[in-house]
């Protein structure tokens, strides 16, 4: 294998005391941070940043990395349990996470959680150490056309989010557009739907708006039941493990989730973000039961969670390859070299080989770690679940309420969060879907710079893009993959009318 | 529901018209700020008007959510309520006073038996997660009347 030589002179420096406690330290803070709502991993990374200085620059790198990974499985854990996502990359893990641990199988679905961030986190690292600089390089050749080409494909591949009231999804997905729009304008500066100089100037906070139309509604669903149901009766331990048929399940999601979140993750943006929206509609595109989606479906949970994990692997790549950060989270890890002097960039592979080579080690041994760590937690975390709403709810909703105001420490985005649960609650009544909305919100700012800047590039004439060949690439995906999801769903309603005859 | 779905028909309109009028549309090869807003406006009107017409056709066929009861009704206001004082109290009372009262008054609202258990457990969550937050990550919570 490529660099083995170098791998092993790098787990060498990897497994020294002051960056083993290094790499621990980073994994259990972002866990803690990443089961918290609210705070994100690149808060906590800016946090420990003090603490990275004192530890040197590789120990530094290897815990402010252990933070980020940490934090993307961590988000997973209160998705699952109640319905709160974590991080806007757990906001997907909701739909069928939460279904499951109202089935009594929240033990196994954090379980699988664990062992599929495990496993597409390694994959992932692998190929960042074989690929990192060819790949580091083809992600410069991204300029707006090709990221608008990637947009299109993106939202041929979730239009399966949108469900079968279509009206219903893609007016869900039209106000997520809406809500992204609200703010400065990137590109002129003109304030936009902001009602003046107030504080949504600084646009509406995603996550703010996740809680509420997750957790917020949640908690107010289960008020509106008279009954007041106990989410799980109790939590036996047959339950904390996935069953043969889920594990087999799951196999295909989460290798499918490492690739998808290791190639997305090289794109600028909130990659971990995107890729569980993309694994999760991939797979529902994929099962024989897309109908079940949202009802508990293993693949829901495995191939997403997966996939945000492959994905923060895969954005260190320009990171380390080109010294380019492409999200305000490798931003925090380059200024955290910089503050030892340290270039990352093509040069950090032969000047400071050690350093590169101990980060790749490191993460191999953080995510070992992470799995050692978790696996233990997942019988207490599914007790959770068992406790009384009259106790759980006012926990949640005050969870909901500190960690929506600790985004931006803005009382504004708590009266965001307050105003999407109580709407969430009627929308989900009505039938209207979340998820398209949260998509919307992601997509949105992306699509409208890439759509802009490319019609700047081209004097206003869209079919020059076609002379681009990585945006043509993307373009034949879309039409494949819609050409591919048309045969199937014909296939199926042929096998139905065969049935019914 | 329709309700809803008018009111974003009705949103989607008074976007595309106030995009194209007041921030600009500018044109193809130098799109102003009004360009991505007015496009998405149209697509929430269209969007809004299928989905009312579709939960007309629904109501017609008699498909509609159950209504909430009375009980479960006055439990939601009083949680919204509850969450609302929060927000109300916080900036005045501080952080670990007003997730008190809102944990109590939550814990209330759902039917949480006896005293003392309530506040026992508001108490727990206050100090809990202020000494979290505020302590380990650096969260400025606001102190309100505890402030020194």
């Amino acid at each position: 294998m490529l660099g083995l030589e170098e791998l092993l002179r790098g787990f060498a420096i990897a497994l020294q005391p002051v960056n083993l406690l290094a790499c621990f330290l980073g994994v259990l803070i972002g866990t803690v941070v990443g089961v918290l709502p609210g705070l994100g991993p690149t808060a906590a990374m800016s946090l420990m940043l003090p603490f990275s200085v004192a530890y040197g620059p590789t120990a530094g790198l290897i815990m402010l990395a252990g933070v980020w990974y940490g934090a993307m499985y961590g988000g997973s854990t209160t998705s699952i349990l109640v319905n709160i996502p974590g991080e806007a990359a757990s906001v997907v893990t909701c739909l069928d996470g939460y279904q499951m641990a109202r089935k009594g199988r929240a033990g196994a679905a954090l379980c699988l959680v664990a062992v599929g961030s495990w496993v597409a986190g390694t994959l992932a690292i692998v190929a960042l150490q074989a690929f990192a600089p060819p790949l580091g390089k083809a992600a410069l050749r991204f300029g707006p056309p090709e990221y608008l080409a990637l947009m299109l494909l993106a939202f041929v591949v979730l239009s399966g989010l949108v469900g079968e009231a279509q009206s219903r999804g893609i007016l869900m997905l039209a106000v997520g557009l809406f809500l992204g729009i609200v703010g400065i304008d990137p590109i002129s500066g003109t304030m936009r739907f902001t009602l003046g100089p107030t504080p949504l100037l600084q646009g509406i906070d995603l996550l703010a708006v996740a809680v509420g139309l997750f957790g917020i509604a949640e908690v107010l669903a289960i008020a509106a039941d008279p009954h007041v149901p106990r989410l799980v009766e109790r939590v036996g331990l047959r339950s904390l493990l996935p069953d043969r048929e889920e594990a087999r399940r799951s196999v295909g999601p989460i290798l499918r989730g490492a690739g998808l979140g290791f190639f997305v993750g090289l794109v600028p943006g909130p990659a971990p973000t995107i890729s569980t929206f993309l694994s999760y509609s991939l797979e529902k595109r994929l099962s024989r039961r897309p109908e079940a989606f949202g009802t508990g479906m293993v693949e829901g949970v495995a191939g997403p969670e997966s996939a945000n994990n492959a994905a923060v692997i895969g954005s260190l790549v320009p990171f380390l390859a080109l010294g380019i950060p492409f999200s305000a989270t490798s931003a925090v890890m380059l200024a955290g070299l910089r503050m030892h002097s340290v270039e990352a960039g093509p040069t950090l592979f032969t000047t400071r080989a050690d350093i590169f080579w101990a980060f790749v080690a490191a993460m191999y041994v953080g995510n070992l770690m992470l799995l050692a760590l978790n696996l233990p937690l997942v019988g207490l975390f599914a007790r959770i679940a068992t406790l009384s709403p009259q106790v759980l709810m006012p926990v949640v909703g005050v969870l909901c309420l500190v960690g929506a105001y600790s985004v931006r420490s803005s009382l504004v985005d708590v009266w965001v969060m307050l105003i999407a649960g109580t709407a969430g609650l009627w929308l989900r009544r009505w039938g209207f879907p979340p998820a398209p909305l949260a998509i919307g919100m992601v997509l949105g700012p992306m699509t409208e710079s890439s759509l802009r800047l490319t019609m700047q590039t081209f004097d206003g004439d869209p079919t020059r893009i076609l002379s681009r060949p990585l945006a043509m690439a993307f373009l034949v995906a879309a039409i494949l993959f819609q050409a591919f999801v048309l045969r199937r769903a014909r296939a199926r309603l042929a096998v139905a009318r065969e049935e019914a005859s | 529901m329709r309700g809803f779905a008018l009111l974003m028909a009705g949103l989607g309109v008074a976007a595309a018209l106030s995009s194209a009028a007041e921030l600009g549309f500018g044109t193809l090869a130098e799109p102003g700020a009004g360009f991505f807003p007015c496009a998405v406006g149209v697509v929430l009107a269209a969007a809004g008007a299928c989905s009312a017409a579709s939960g007309r056709r629904a109501a017609g066929r008699g498909a509609r959510a159950a209504p909430l009861s009375r009980q479960g009704l006055s439990r939601v206001g009083l949680m919204v309520a509850s969450l609302v004082g929060w927000l109300l109290v916080l900036p005045v009372a501080g952080y670990v006073l007003a997730t008190f009262l809102a944990v109590v008054a939550m814990g209330k609202a759902m039917g949480l038996p006896g005293r003392l258990g309530p506040l026992l457990l508001a108490a727990g969550v206050a100090v809990g997660l202020y000494l979290f937050f505020d302590f380990v990550f650096y969260v400025d919570l606001p102190r309100g009347l505890l402030a020194p």
